[in-house]
């Protein structure tokens, strides 16, 4: 009996919180990990404070498959955990002593972290972001931007003509700046000095043309990502590379 | 038996606390409690009193983790708490009386006005604030700037200055975004902009043809129309003279 005790004791212990050393996660498995349980185990292995009101998850009945095979620091660990309420229509709102969840629908109305010249967090928490351009083109921007915005995410310009506030989670919003870069170009301040408004037709528009050819190499980006997920990494980019030819 | 009634009588009216406070540090005695409570043992420990909203919903939070805050965070763990089910909170300095609202009433309540924005609070207490613009008009940023405004929150432009009535949070954060904004070169980049729109429209204009100028301008179609009505009507008539008459 006392045998049988200490083996159940083993297994709950096994099952339990999440373990730690130092500033790692020690690599574990679970299956079927209920949503609530993970934010209490998150919160106790990181030593945070995470609050949430109790009809947010009350409904939710989620479970998550975990496997870390490797030691994790906490910050990746955390990156992970965000992505993880990211998928689950939840966000992580960072307060000086505290976190806390709320839906991802009403982020809109929550005042995230600015940042204006200062490097932000590559993550799934958001951030509002003020950009600058080289040249006075951030309507065609803005509005060639939006496909790439993610599902709350905002772009808006300013009548400058150089300033864009982007509203979007960390790691979105670096990829459209990257976007952002790619269209601030001479060449394309020049083609709007000289655009006429009733002949531009979406076929002459160079920054639609970078558009299309953004939207290509994202796509290839999550194909060679998905079929890297489905195994078989080198298959995966010889394809993409047969295709291309 | 009277003795152990009172003692049983006594135990079931101690309300365990929600936290207590040790040092500079606030510590959670459960993990989920009511809001209300958390709100009640605050305004005790601030010696203050407290006035719920009629149509106040009481909700549960959870707190998971060391469950212990910095006493200088903890109004902003209250504020948060509150905000997240819809309510806020102002303190009434005369009575000491700490309000709990409804925050899609806040427009009817008097809120906190600043006009610096270092003493605006970092927390989710609804205020006013107003800020005067050093160069950008105030009516095209306001325009702008409202797609970051809060549910409850409002942005007014007056000539050159905003009024901004939201969480002190995001005021804090709008705020960043207009210093940012208010400088000589946003105004210079503006003048490009519309020295760039200007010259399109001119090209625009330009290649407008008659027909179009026509189809725009129905006074000026009638006019014409008239003209040559009058024209043709004058031509017939002189001719259909000579013929008749033999002469003019």
């Amino acid at each position: 009996m006392r045998i049988f005790l200490v083996v159940l004791f083993l297994m709950a212990n096994a099952f339990g919180a999440i373990k730690t050393e130092g500033e790692s996660i020690l690599p574990f498995q679970r299956k079927g990990y209920p949503l609530k349980e993970l934010i209490k185990d998150y919160a106790e292995a990181l030593k945070i404070n995470v609050s949430y009101p109790e009809d947010l998850l009350s409904k939710d009945q989620s479970k998550v498959d975990l496997y870390i095979h490797e030691k994790t620091n906490f910050s990746h660990f955390s990156s992970l955990f965000k992505s993880l309420l990211d998928s689950r229509g939840y966000t992580l709102i960072q307060e000086n002593g505290f976190q806390w969840i709320a839906h991802a629908r009403d982020v809109r109305y929550l005042p995230s972290e600015f940042y204006a010249n200062q490097k932000f967090p590559n993550d799934e928490s958001y951030v509002t972001v003020l950009f600058r351009l080289k040249y006075p083109i951030a309507p065609d921007i803005t509005r060639n931007l939006r496909p790439f915005l993610s599902r709350y995410g905002r772009v808006v310009n300013f009548p400058d003509g150089r300033s864009i506030v982007l509203h979007d989670k960390g790691d979105n919003v670096l990829k459209l700046i990257e976007a952002i870069n790619f269209m601030d170009t001479e060449m394309v301040y020049k083609v709007a000095l000289d655009k006429k408004p009733e002949e531009s037709t979406p076929e002459e528009n160079p920054l639609n043309e970078k558009v299309v050819e953004l939207e290509l190499k994202n796509k290839i980006l999550e194909k060679k990502l998905t079929e890297q997920e489905s195994g078989g990494p080198h298959e995966a980019t010889s394809g993409i590379v047969n295709r291309r030819n | 038996m009277k003795l152990l009634l009172a003692l049983l009588i006594a135990v079931t009216n101690v309300e365990a606390a929600v936290f207590s406070i040790n040092g500079d540090k606030v510590e959670f005695q459960n993990s989920n409690f009511m809001i209300s409570d958390l709100i009640k043992d605050y305004a005790t420990t601030e010696k203050m009193n407290v006035v719920f909203d009629s149509d106040y919903r009481d909700g549960q939070v959870m707190t998971v983790g060391p469950r212990n805050i910095d006493k200088a965070s903890f109004e902003l763990y209250i504020s948060t708490m509150l905000s997240q089910s819809g309510f806020g909170m102002r303190i009434l300095p005369e009575t000491r009386t700490l309000s709990v609202f409804n925050r899609r009433d806040v427009r009817y309540i008097i809120t906190s006005s600043y006009s610096d924005l270092t003493k605006v609070p970092d927390t989710y207490e609804h205020i006013q604030f107003m800020y005067e613009l050093k160069h950008i008009q105030s009516a095209e940023l306001a325009r702008n700037l409202r797609p970051f405004i809060g549910r409850y929150g409002r942005i007014i432009d007056h000539t050159n200055s905003i009024l901004l009535s939201d969480t002190g949070k995001n005021v804090r954060r709008v705020m960043k975004i207009i210093q940012e904004l208010d400088n000589p070169d946003y105004l210079k980049s503006a003048a490009e902009v519309k020295e760039l729109n200007e010259k399109n429209k001119k090209i625009f204009e330009k290649k407008k043809g008659f027909i179009e100028i026509l189809n725009n301008n129905n006074v000026i179609f009638l006019l014409l129309f008239s003209l040559v009505g009058a024209v043709i009507g004058f031509g017939i008539r002189g001719y259909a003279m000579k013929r008749i008459e033999g002469g003019w």
